[in-house]
């Protein structure tokens, strides 16, 4: 029993942190209002500092107590303030997001609050999960296969004479390497569960000591871990690429001479304003790859085997991703689902990068994005929990 | 007695009208081998499924050291240790690093997989993938993991499919000397009933979902005589006799003896006839009831 006792000490470290950590946050957003870059640099730092404390990957046993918030606090100084340098372009497109994170922090913090040794229970878990999904295959073919695709498309890219920068083969590629990703995140989401129904590893792993409830967050941790990898992957190949091609400079445009005059160049759009743009698209790219891992959870909750639940997936994939050319969506109907917004995002880059005239740039598509895939992959996720709680496992 | 370690009290389980359980009652004492035998579709594997958290019952409560395995699972389950039907592992990882899953899962210290391994003799493979394991050592694997990190109570469902008999040697041995020295209580749920005889203390008989029977072995088999086994100078002689003069007592030759059916009752009969017949008894023994004959008897005998 005093094992069982120690295992709410870290719980309760964890819990504490994360909601003061919540209230300190938002009460400077409130007083800086959600204008200010650095608000929004703090809130993104202050999540960067919370990704520890939630997966549980930092510190084990009892002085995970004292490191994990300590661990958090300092990530969270150091991403704000590199983020207050080095994102301002990025903080004007994220209005509106904040006060959602901090509610979904304090609902992270009250369930870690409520069930003691919960913490050390998600530790255990995400650690086991983790290690099935890096020692496994799927994840690194994934991730080569990602890579790849979004080199090829940066390889392929054939550039508009006026062009002198390689923004829109950073987002071509960015677009092909997300769109691979997303594929591959449905995939490892439906496997998550039904794959383990089918090789019969759930009835061994499910009759230890943990909640299903938290066998399901596990995976979910699990899957937006390597949402982040695939984001990272294809960000660094995508973008990496064209900096070094191209490179990633301010969009220009030639001016024709005049009479007796010679030829000007003006410059259309900053380099660090496209940067702003790309690292916006990214970032909603990525949290459509979240979204779409959690769906395929909730597919794979679903389906009793593996071949159902990807079929599933696939299907869910094409109506998302083709819903304007099979299912003849209107651009209203398209702008309500998590991810119409990134490809959107992507095309706006792309003409911007082209020095179109006419292009505008929609600042709160970021934020949509991002509203867009935190609803759906919560629900999702809530789905997930309540589904695969109430099951009946018979393979 | 002591206070039972596993209790299960009023377990049913419906699928639509089918009853498979229907609402049976055990008691599983710490430090005991306890044998849960029935035929097939009895409802055995219901039962361990539901006590493996997989499915969930219609009704009744099933008590892990005095708690409820439903509703406090994560204290109550911190012991308890499961193989159902065929084990299974991740084909991608080594029998090592399946080991480490399962030894992370019970918070197990990393060394007790060397002795694990060890003792199921699976050292040598253990750093192959467990894709290319055989039946046997997927099995043996399975007896592993069920070990790890001191549990109280290890449920095995049929732990000896698919065992050669070398191996079948290693699993017993195991499970009498993880009791013995680790005070480990099994829940062993087998078609092998020598097994079941050889290694239980107690035994639950389970016939189309409610429990015929429970108790100790000794206590179901030992109060009952069901016959006599007699040696005698000449056995082909004293049997023609013996079925003269007692044909109700079916005598019969079995390896070296005859055997008569009967209780002490039929033994002041016995020694007549084969003084009669000349024939003194050179060895007179009981022969006390078979778990396989009272499971039969019990099952009205469906064979598992």
């Amino acid at each position: 029993m005093s094992a069982l006792a120690s295992l709410g000490r870290p719980s309760r470290g964890t819990a504490l942190w994360t909601l003061a950590a919540a209230v300190i946050v938002h009460g400077i957003v409130e007083r800086l209002g959600t204008e200010s870059p650095l608000s929004l640099s703090l809130a993104l730092g202050f999540l960067l500092g919370a990704l520890p404390l939630l997966s549980g990957m930092l510190g084990r046993a009892l002085p995970a107590a004292l490191l994990e918030p300590l661990a958090g606090g300092l990530a969270t100084a150091a991403a704000a303030a590199l983020a207050g340098l080095l994102l301002p372009e990025l903080a004007e497109s994220l209005d509106g997001v904040v006060p959602l994170h901090f509610v979904l922090l304090l609902v992270l913090g009250a369930v870690a609050w409520l069930e003691p040794g919960a913490a050390g229970r998600m530790r255990t878990l995400v650690g086991v999960e983790w290690l099935k999904l890096s020692r496994g295959r799927l994840l690194r073919v994934g991730l080569g296969v990602a890579a790849a695709a979004a080199l090829l498309a940066s390889l392929a890219h054939d550039p508009v004479k006026e062009e002198t920068t390689g923004w829109t083969q950073a987002a071509a590629s960015v677009g092909v390497g997300f769109w691979t990703a997303e594929i591959l995140l449905f995939v490892l989401g439906a496997t998550a569960i039904a794959g383990e129904i089918s090789q019969g590893t759930l009835k061994m792993v499910l009759p230890h000591a943990y909640r299903r409830a938290e066998w399901v967050s596990a995976k979910a941790i699990a899957l937006l871990i390597a949402a982040v990898l695939f984001t990272i992957v294809v960000g660094v190949v995508g973008v990496g690429f064209s900096v070094l091609d191209a490179g990633l400079d301010d969009v220009t445009r030639k001016a024709p001479p005049g009479f007796g005059d010679t030829e000007t160049l003006t410059v259309v759009t900053e380099g660090a304003v496209m940067r702003g743009r790309l690292l916006g698209t990214v970032l909603a790219y990525a949290a459509s790859l979240a979204a779409s891992a959690l769906i395929g959870l909730l597919l794979s909750c679903l389906f009793h085997g593996l071949v159902p639940a990807l079929s599933a997936s696939f299907l869910v994939f094409a109506a998302i991703k083709a819903g304007k050319s099979f299912l003849g969506l209107a651009p209203a109907t398209l702008a309500l689902i998590y991810a119409h917004h990134p490809d959107e995002l992507r095309r706006q880059t792309e003409a911007f990068g082209r020095a179109y005239n006419d292009a505008i740039w929609d600042h709160a598509m970021v934020g949509s994005a991002l509203h867009l895939a935190l609803l759906t992959g919560g629900l999702a996720l809530l789905a997930a929990l309540r589904l695969f709680g109430r099951r009946d496992l018979h393979g | 007695m002591p206070d039972a370690l596993l209790e299960i009290r009023g377990l049913t389980k419906h699928y639509g009208t089918v009853k498979a359980l229907a609402g049976i009652d055990l008691q599983v004492h710490a430090g005991t081998v306890y044998g849960f035998i029935g035929p097939n579709g009895a409802g055995k594997t219901t039962a361990i499924r539901i006590l493996a958290g997989l499915i969930r019952p219609t009704a009744g409560t099933v008590a892990l050291g005095g708690l409820d395995l439903r509703t406090r699972r994560t204290e109550a389950a911190v012991g308890l240790r499961t193989l159902v039907e065929v084990p299974a592992f991740y084909p991608g990882l080594s029998g090592r690093q399946n080991l480490t899953v399962f030894a992370r899962l019970a918070r197990a210290e990393q060394d007790e997989i060397a002795r694990l391994l060890d003792a199921v003799g699976l050292n040598e493979a253990a750093d192959r993938a467990v894709g290319g394991y055989s039946l046997g050592m997927r099995q043996r694997l399975g007896i592993a993991q069920a070990l790890v990190g001191r549990p109280n109570l290890v449920v095995l469902d049929e732990p000896m499919n698919g065992l050669d008999p070398a191996a079948i040697h290693l699993v017993r041995e195991l499970i009498l000397t993880e009791r013995r020295e680790r005070g480990v209580t099994f829940f062993l749920s087998s078609h092998l009933l020598h097994d079941v005889e050889t290694l239980c203390d107690e035994v639950g008989i389970i016939h189309r979902g409610q429990m015929v029977a429970e108790g100790r072995i000794e206590a179901l088999l030992g109060g009952s005589v069901s016959g006599y086994g007699v040696k005698t100078a000449d056995n082909e002689a004293a049997l023609r006799a013996l079925k003269e003069s007692l044909p109700a007592a079916k005598p019969r030759i079995v390896d070296s003896e005859i055997h008569v059916d009967g209780d002490d009752a039929v033994l002041p009969a016995l020694g007549r006839a084969l003084l009669q017949a000349g024939l003194p008894a050179n060895s007179v023994r009981p022969l006390r009831e078979t778990l396989e004959r009272y499971f039969i008897e019990k099952t009205e005998g469906v064979m598992g």
